[in-house]
């Protein structure tokens, strides 16, 4: 089991979509850049966990991103992602997004759009963090 | 009233590789009858599993969500009626959504040829103000 987990993601998401290693940059977005459709998260996810140890849920990508905050605090009315809810996003899971830049721009559904590779990485991190015996 | 389509393609033999190199796969995307139903076709298996991995996209779509926060594929289940045409059963945040939204009737259609399943799903919402901005 590695705990070079931006090479285990890179690999991962290379060998699920089919991409040479050096096109998946940290920068790039899952998505938006690189393609990756729903069954490609899930086969992501599980290489991930075979060469990691860590288990994530594709049905659970949403929920780390919200944080465990309440959906009514995280969204607003309109469906933007609320300032409470990007200032999460921008310390823990998306540091590349300026709540200033995107306070009241942001869908919630959009969200998933902006999640780059060293994003998985870092959430693979803390994922691992919360795994360990205590 | 307003009315929303989705469609999704999916290739057989990855779902059917997904499924063998991790079984954890059955159980976060398929429902126990969705997975008694489709190892009993042996033969064809992959195709069947394949088909409801994409109708369930293919609804998610229709929704306008994919894969939000809290809900799971399970969430979509596809059943089939004894003539073998496929009816869909909703549960969990996917129903809860369904409700808000004031769904009035949802269909889908599910094929397959060259090594892929493609499935289209119609949603008619009554209550089209609740629904996520296109």
């Amino acid at each position: 089991m590695t705990t070079d987990y931006r090479s285990a993601v890179q690999e991962a998401v290379a060998g699920a979509l089919g991409l040479g290693e050096d096109e998946v940059t940290p920068d790039a977005t899952l998505m938006d850049d690189l393609g990756a459709e729903s069954i490609d998260l899930l086969d992501i996810l599980f290489r991930i966990e075979r060469s990691t140890g860590v288990k994530i849920a594709a049905s659970d990508l949403g929920d780390e991103m919200q944080g465990g905050i309440p959906e009514d605090e995280f969204g607003t009315p309109e469906g933007n992602v609320s300032r409470k809810g990007l200032d999460y996003l921008h310390e823990v899971v998306m540091p590349q997004l300026d709540p200033d830049e995107w306070d009241g721009k942001l869908q919630a559904e959009e969200v998933i759009n902006h999640f780059t590779v060293q994003n998985l990485a870092d959430m693979v991190g803390r994922r691992a963090g919360q795994q360990q015996p205590a | 009233m307003r009315i929303r389509v989705g469609v999704d393609v999916v290739g057989v033999e990855r779902v059917g590789r997904l499924v063998d190199e991790n079984a954890a796969v059955l159980d976060e995307v398929f429902s126990a009858r969705e997975q008694a139903y489709c190892l009993a076709k042996r033969a064809t298996r992959d195709r069947h599993l394949a088909g409801r991995f994409a109708a369930k996209e293919a609804v998610l779509k229709a929704f306008g969500t994919g894969l939000a926060t809290r809900m799971r594929w399970t969430d979509v289940e596809i059943l089939n009626e004894r003539s073998g045409r496929p009816r869909v059963e909703l549960h969990g945040e996917v129903a809860a959504f369904a409700d808000r939204g004031g769904l009035s009737d949802l269909d889908v259609s599910v094929s397959h040829s060259d090594g892929l399943a493609i499935s289209h799903a119609v949603a008619v919402w009554a209550d089209g103000d609740a629904l996520p901005p296109d």
